[in-house]
């Protein structure tokens, strides 16, 4: 009798959990429809029931109903969806082999599905992964802003991105060029992960010079997610969408230079929708990629000034207490400098400065100078983002 | 009847012997020319007939077959015209010693005439006078006769005798004389100085770059200025020709070879004193830079042996350009095989070379700077790397201020810079004194650099850190070697300090940047 029962509820789980397995096929052939959205999906779902369902239903039906919208010639929206079945065996062979490719399919029916993403009215419902999603314990913060970004902004990304892995935080970025990369390429040297939210496929690393820091995350360094089929390529409304999810993956967002009309300005609103705190860095008031940040300042953002600011607010005290425990050790590397190297520091900016401005101010000869910031560089204390330039590490 | 004279012909770089002969008898009037001639060289059929009709020495007519001995030897070049009048003109009686008492057979076996015709019997310059010349004296040839702008070229040879003409008359004049009248040799060069040319003490400030180029001229590296557009990259590398060591006279001829058989020497001052400086346009082909041709010329490469081959927005040039040069750089020497044969020019100089950061130019001033790092990328991975692996120093250029241009003060002249180049020339010279190859730091392989760059532990552990830190290569790492013993040896030190190292990695940063991978700083 017990042995019965048993079986009967396992059959019954394994029927569940199959069921579960055919509805997120379903879902997952109708996000490859050519030109389907999620709100789309989403009335779908809610007329049929069910993706099973909702998958077997003809444009027709859905057009009827208003719930598929037409075009001027008077063509379904979704033209590709009256072909679905066409390519469903060409999509179910992809599907099979993604397991194959280390990309794995997540839907909101798994129970990986990313907690933080669940209140979303506009959530992704399906999403792909390669390496890891973000821990559920563990805070995330999501490091955006511009693309072309002044040597300042590096500096501060890197920084921020390092003294918030190192803290435990989870560092999220869109893996665009400028902060986002530097953000998290910093992360990936200093804790070894960090999280990219794609605007094109998994499969595809866009821009081509993060090749590096993407092979690395999609190893398991953290990992590479994207609502967009492995292949395809960053088209630029992918952006849009791709920002509601790092504003929906993170605790908090961090905007470090912006202009004042950009992508990031999609994000933060994002962010702000879902309940999100967004710190803003403040910027020099005549500089374009200021006035972005200043603009948030203004309208109620979170002042950042340290990742100090960060960690308090995410009630990391003992990251804090470790972040301010190695300036402290930074201090006494540098109150331990012998000279020159103790002169050649004191005469170092945080702006790059070019040899021969150092030369000069330093009084010494270029071998001796080369030698002095060479031993800094080591300490990582100095730091050369051009070559011929130095700046303090 | 049959004469021969003794004339020269030209391949590449080098003259060699040759004989025009001439048989003059009964037939179908006309001039027969033979021995593997060019198209230029076949023509001379017209001109000599011609000039010798202007001349007021028409030919007999009668059947003339010239041969151009070694037959079997193409000929290229209007030298020959000259030869083949004479010989003609012998082998028809007409130039004998009975009407003219100089030219006798004696005169004949003893002299070679170079020379173009002109139809009004004029005589014109032709180029490679000085490696023909030199050739013609190697083959025991005592006197020769050219044309009255190539008589200071043919004077750089020592020991031959030199008779200059303007036409066919004048020379005939001559032959009708006691005396041949000889050119007079002008007297030897008491100071080899190069003189003229720019100077470093045209430059204000820029430290920073002309310390990188004393190193690499003082180590014969090469060398890439890389830095945003205007900041005097062109200007530092116009001048470091000067600051090289003066050339010897056996160099100074060597390289004269190789302007004259590319017809680029001034009739009054044919000899090349000062080390060369070259700068081929990026769009230069492959011939233009190594050389070819027909007929076959040296290229850049060769005319700036013993100086500085400067290629200017390096990323420009065509890959397979810029890669072709790299076996020359290595063997000193370009060795191009064609149908005619296989010709060896010399290819002895320094590169220096020099680039933008990004494609506007402005890089990394980001307020003027509107490239995409994208478009960054490209550019600079434009960048050949088997030339890069050439480059021993890159130095980044600063932009130039208002306040650098006016600045005060004195700045150092090129000839205090090249005393003391030349020290660490002699340095070199004592140092590789035993070795075959080797002449510069820059030339030193892994053997040498075992032998002669040993690191004390403290230099050891240094650039063991530093390597460690930034990732270089082993390639690298000799680069590094051979750069820090150049400025070791620029503070006459015996061995490889710390800072002497230092300095060497800090003059590599550029290429670690492109291809270590470290990414962004931080």
């Amino acid at each position: 009798m017990e042995d019965e029962r048993k079986t009967t509820e396992k059959r019954r789980l394994q029927q569940g959990q199959e069921q579960l397995e055919e509805e997120k096929k379903a879902l997952y052939l109708l996000t490859r429809v050519e030109g389907m959205y999620p709100g789309l999906l989403r009335k779908m779902y809610e007329f049929a029931g069910g993706f099973r369902e909702a998958y077997q239903v003809p444009a027709q039906e859905y057009l009827k109903r208003g719930l598929m919208g037409r075009t001027k010639q008077g063509q379904p929206l979704l033209l590709a969806y009256d072909r679905r079945r066409r390519q469903e065996e060409k999509m179910l062979r992809e599907y099979e082999g993604f397991s194959l490719e280390g990309i794995r399919t997540v839907s909101v029916f798994d129970r990986e599905y990313p907690k933080r993403l669940l209140p979303l009215p506009d959530k992704p419902l399906l999403l792909y992964v390669r390496g890891r999603l973000p821990a559920e314990d563990r805070p995330a913060a999501a490091i955006i802003g511009a693309r072309r970004c002044s040597e300042y902004g590096r500096e501060i990304a890197a920084f921020f991105g390092r003294s918030l892995s190192e803290a435990g935080v989870q560092v999220i970025s869109g893996m665009a060029s400028g902060i986002d990369g530097i953000a998290q390429s910093a992360a990936l040297s200093a804790a070894g992960e960090s999280f990219g939210v794609l605007g094109s496929g998994v499969k595809v690393c866009y821009p081509l010079e993060h090749g590096g820091i993407f092979r690395r995350m999609a190893a398991g360094n953290g990992g590479l997610i994207s609502e967009f089929p492995p292949d395809s390529p960053a088209l630029p409304f992918h952006f849009i969408l791709r920002n509601r999810i790092i504003a929906g993956l993170c605790d908090v967002l961090l905007v470090l230079e912006a202009r004042e009309k950009s992508g990031t300005a999609i994000t933060v609103s994002n962010a702000l929708d879902y309940g999100k705190e967004v710190f803003a860095l403040p910027g020099r008031i005549n500089d374009p990629l200021g006035r972005g940040c200043n603009a948030l300042l203004k309208e109620g953002a979170s002042l950042l000034t340290s990742p100090g600011d960060v960690l308090e607010f995410l009630g990391l005290q003992r990251g804090q207490e470790r972040a301010e425990a190695r300036e402290a050790e930074r201090d006494k590397m540098i109150s331990a400098l012998a000279n020159p190297e103790k002169m050649v520091y004191s005469c170092l900016d945080s702006e790059p400065e070019h040899m021969e401005k150092l030369l000069a101010r330093t009084g010494l000869g270029y071998s001796t100078l080369s030698e002095a910031l060479i031993r800094l560089e080591l300490l990582g204390l100095a730091d050369s983002p051009q070559s011929g330039y130095y700046r303090r590490g | 009847m049959f004469a021969k004279i003794k004339c020269a012909g030209l391949f590449g770089v080098h003259g060699f012997l040759a004989e025009t002969e001439a048989d003059s008898g009964s037939g179908i009037p006309g001039l027969y020319l033979t021995g593997a001639l060019s198209q230029e060289t076949r023509e001379a059929q017209y001109r000599v007939s011609t000039a010798a009709k202007n001349s007021g020495i028409p030919l007999k007519p009668e059947k003339v077959t010239v041969n151009l001995s070694p037959a079997s030897r193409r000929k290229e070049g209007t030298a020959f015209d000259l030869s083949i009048l004479m010989a003609v003109l012998r082998a028809q009686g007409v130039l004998v010693e009975k009407n003219y008492p100089a030219a006798g057979e004696a005169l004949f076996q003893t002299h070679a005439f170079l020379g173009e015709l002109g139809l009004d019997g004029g005589l014109k310059p032709v180029r490679g006078i000085l490696p023909m010349a030199d050739a013609l004296r190697e083959a025991g040839i005592k006197a020769l006769v050219v044309p009255r702008e190539n008589a200071e070229e043919a004077l750089l040879v020592p020991g031959l005798a030199v008779l200059p003409a303007a036409s066919i008359r004048e020379l005939l004049a001559f032959f009708q004389s006691e005396r041949l009248p000889y050119a007079g040799r002008p007297p030897e060069p008491v100071s080899e100085e190069p003189a003229g040319g720019p100077d470093f003490s045209e430059i204000r400030g820029q430290s920073y770059l002309k310390r990188a180029a004393e190193i690499a001229v003082s180590g014969r590296h090469n060398i890439l200025f890389s830095g945003a557009a205007g900041s005097g990259k062109t200007m530092i590398a116009k001048r470091m020709a000067g600051i090289m060591p003066p050339l010897s006279r056996k160099e100074q001829i060597e390289l004269t070879k190789v302007y004259s058989a590319c017809g680029l020497l001034e009739a009054k001052l044919p000899l090349i004193k000062n080390r060369p400086f070259r700068a081929p346009h990026h769009g230069s082909t492959a011939a233009a830079l190594l050389g070819g041709g027909n007929p076959v010329r040296p290229g850049e490469l060769s005319l700036a042996s013993k100086g500085i081959l400067f290629l200017d927005e390096l990323p420009l040039f065509r890959r397979e350009v810029i890669e072709a040069l790299r076996e020359p750089l290595e063997e000193r020497k370009v060795v191009l095989t064609r149908l005619r044969g296989v010709y060896e020019f010399p290819a002895d100089c320094m590169i220096a070379a020099a680039c933008n950061n990004c494609p506007c130019g402005f890089f990394p001033d980001r307020e003027r700077c509107r490239c995409t790092p994208a478009q960054i990328r490209m550019y600079q991975g434009r960048l050949s790397r088997p030339i890069l692996e050439r480059i021993d120093i890159c130095a980044e250029a600063r932009p130039v201020r208002f306040s650098d241009i006016r600045g005060e003060g004195q700045e150092e002249s090129s000839e205090t810079i090249r005393a003391r180049v030349e020290a660490v020339c002699q340095r070199q010279r004592f140092r590789f004194r035993q070795e075959e190859r080797i002449r510069y730091n820059s030339e030193m392989t892994p053997k040498e650099l075992d032998r002669f760059c040993r690191l004390g532990g403290e230099q050891e552990r240094f650039i063991r850190q530093v390597f460690e830190k930034k990732g270089l290569s082993a390639r690298t790492f000799h680069k590094v070697l051979r750069v820090a013993r150049t400025i070791a040896d620029m503070e006459e030190a015996a061995e490889i300090k710390t800072a002497h190292l230092a300095e060497a990695v800090q003059l590599r940063s550029f290429e670690d940047r492109l291809w270590g991978g470290a990414g962004y700083g931080g």
